[in-house]
């Protein structure tokens, strides 16, 4: 009797070692935990007898609704998406009511557009458990042209430095929930926010014209807008600064580092009288650290990984380089749309042939010997730091102690440590941002050439070619070098 | 060294542990699926405490606990079902991926583990799972089950002297 409970005790240790979740069970569960670690704590269970009664009743009077626009209804619908029933309680009845309480036209505006901002925040919401189908995907999209286009019509009534702020709000917020499901790998959800960023960017673009224009005393109002710039840096950095991922933390901050430097511009524009430009330079200012923050916090909370390259310096080039051209190229008698269309046209024209060009040019100079120290040796103007981020075929270029080192990632053959298209964008728009220049044109990628082909004045530059090892340097003929210089 | 979240604690408490509560769940229930579904809502229940702000200072005591609770309450909702019906209704036995002879003896087994634990009825089958499918010392299943070490050793030898009985 013994030995058989001795063979029973075996066969349960026995069985319990053969027994295993399998690895696509537990990657499945795993999933929907990460799902479940992102969505909001669930509610308690007053706000489900709520919800269930509403649901058995059908038709909520509205002096009930009234009754509980302050209380539990109000808490209970306040997170909830597109595909809760309480969400129509929140959109159709709770911020309408809520709407009521603002009576100034700029107070009114401000609420819709925190309405509309709202819309986005939740197609990332849903993005994150799993649920931004097309129809809620579009349904949110709606909502946030409806509210965009209230805004609008609305700011008729408003100053234009008060619309510049509206329109350059609306631009920051699209570009930075752009740049989050780009992140996502929701590049189908991106391009179309991307057409709303460009309409944004043409009405901006526009209010500014009209402010350059203003015979208006602008001195106060520069004043003002360079206080609340300084305002939203200090509320950006607060958020930064809990950062845990360095590359994430270095992103955010190299945007908000510009936005100080759009601040200083906007100071100097204030010392030679140029109000207008001032402002300018203070809302540039507040859309960078906005911008940086909104991407910032959504990359904490959602665990986004940044791209393989910077978007955070393609934003700011863009930024530099979209403006004008598109003040340019609209005229008062196109249509919306035509005008739209064209300038969505030449701008990804545009970043076509400023990136390709640098790329077949600086590829030329090197004799396809496409790596950081061939560059090096080449192009004596080129820092150590214009490397950080440019990715390879089989790695990326990071920066330590002024030095390039080579982070592989993948299979490490003969062309691993070559720069690939990717790499040679994030290439120029590193060296551009530090030489700051503008890349609009490709006489603007030939001057970039130019300087990055000039001996080095300062120490740092100095510093670096003494760290380099010549021997790490692969030959180059003399003669590939005289070639290129003479053909430019 | 970085400090990690609360988060990436709990994920790879999931990654070590999940393992485990799933046989746990697998032999008190003998259903597999059932056994995946508790699993899940172990963890979920897991991550709703810590979300609250609540402290788990013992994430393997906590995970068994609840896990406990949560076939407490899966046996409470399915009284009428015998343990016997348990082992016929079972629709979804445990299929040990494909390895024809060596599978087929521990699933021969495996079947005899399971029919010697369904004879034998709660708490003593909770004890003796976690004794000796889950390898867990009286000490730790008095603390997971919320009891004496001493009650939970008699337990377990009355479960013993039963399977005894059973298989004589």
């Amino acid at each position: 009797m013994e030995k058989d409970f001795s063979r029973t005790e075996e066969l349960l240790r026995k069985a319990g070692k053969d027994v295993h979740i399998s690895d696509a069970e537990k990657s499945s569960i795993r999933t929907n935990l990460l799902r479940t670690i992102n969505t909001p704590a669930p509610k308690s269970w007053w706000s489900i007898v709520i919800h269930a009664n509403l649901v058995r009743f059908g038709v909520v009077p509205l002096v009930i609704v009234v009754f509980l626009v302050g209380g539990s209804v109000t808490v209970a619908s306040a997170d909830t998406l597109p595909g809760d029933f309480l969400y129509a309680v929140k959109t159709e009845i709770l911020e309408p009511i809520q709407g009521f309480a603002h009576v100034k036209t700029e107070e009114k505006i401000t609420y819709k557009q925190s309405l509309a901002e709202k819309r986005l925040q939740e197609m990332v919401e849903l993005e994150s458990v799993g649920q931004l189908d097309d129809r809620k995907e579009d349904l949110l999209l709606a909502r946030f042209d409806e509210y965009q286009g209230e805004v609008s019509k609305g700011a008729e009534g408003i100053s234009t430095e008060e619309l510049v702020e509206v329109e350059s709000r609306f631009e920051s917020s699209l570009r930075a929930h752009g740049r989050i499901f780009a992140q996502a790998n929701r590049e189908d959800v991106e391009e179309k926010i991307q057409t709303r960023v460009t309409r944004a960017l043409q009405s901006r673009s526009k209010a500014e014209q009209e402010l350059g224009v203003s015979k208006d005393n602008l001195k106060d109002v520069a004043d003002r807008k360079r206080l609340e710039a300084k305002e939203t840096i200090v509320s950006a950095r607060d958020s930064i600064g809990v950062a845990e991922n360095t590359r994430i933390k270095l992103q955010a901050e190299t945007q908000v580092d510009l936005a100080d430097q759009a601040i200083e511009e906007g100071e100097e524009s204030i010392e030679t009288g140029a109000f207008a430009q001032a402002i300018v330079f203070f809302e540039k200012a507040k859309r960078f650290a906005r911008e940086a923050d909104t991407v910032f916090s959504a990359q904490q909370k959602y665990a986004l990984a940044p791209r393989e390259f910077s978007i955070t310096a393609a934003n700011i080039l863009e930024e530099k380089t979209r403006a004008p051209i598109q003040e340019t190229t609209i005229s008062e008698d196109m249509s919306a749309s035509g005008t739209l269309l064209m300038a969505e046209v030449e701008t990804k024209e545009l970043e076509i042939n400023v990136y390709d060009y640098f790329e077949q040019k600086i590829s030329e100079f090197a004799g396809g010997q496409n790596t950081p120290s061939v560059y090096m040796q080449i192009f004596h103007g080129l820092w150590a730091k214009d490397f950080r981020g440019v990715t390879a075929r089989s790695g990326v270029y990071e920066v330590s102690d002024e030095k390039v080192d080579f982070v592989e990632a993948g299979e490490l053959d003969d062309l691993a440590q070559q720069i690939e298209s990717v790499g040679h964008t994030q290439l120029l728009i590193n060296i551009a941002t530090r030489l700051g220049i503008e890349l609009i044109t490709t006489e603007n990628v030939d001057s970039i050439i130019l300087q990055i082909q000039k001996l080095p004045d300062l120490p740092q530059r100095q510093k670096e070619a003494e760290d380099t090892e010549e021997d790490e340097l692969p030959e180059i003929e003399l003669d590939t070098q005289l070639d290129v210089r003479i053909e430019l | 060294m970085e400090e990690k979240t609360v988060q990436q604690q709990f994920i790879e408490s999931y990654d070590e542990l999940s393992d485990a509560i799933f046989r746990h769940c697998y032999f008190r229930v003998s259903d597999r699926e059932i056994a995946l579904d508790l699993m899940q809502d172990a963890f979920t229940k897991t991550w709703r405490h810590l979300q609250k702000g609540n402290d788990i200072y013992d994430a393997r005591a906590f995970l068994y606990k609840v896990t406990n609770n949560l076939i407490i309450d899966y046996y409470r909702k399915k009284k009428s079902i015998s343990l016997e019906q348990l082992t016929e209704d079972e629709e979804n036995p445990f299929q040990p991926p494909d390895n024809a002879h060596e599978q087929m003896i521990i699933q021969a087994e495996l079947s005899k583990a399971m029919e010697v634990l369904n004879k034998l009825e709660e708490p003593y089958r909770q004890a003796v799972t976690l004794r000796y499918v889950d390898g867990l010392s009286p000490k730790e299943i008095a603390e997971i089950v919320g009891e004496s070490a001493n009650n939970i050793s008699v337990r377990i030898n009355r479960g013993i002297e039963k399977l005894k009985k059973y298989t004589n």
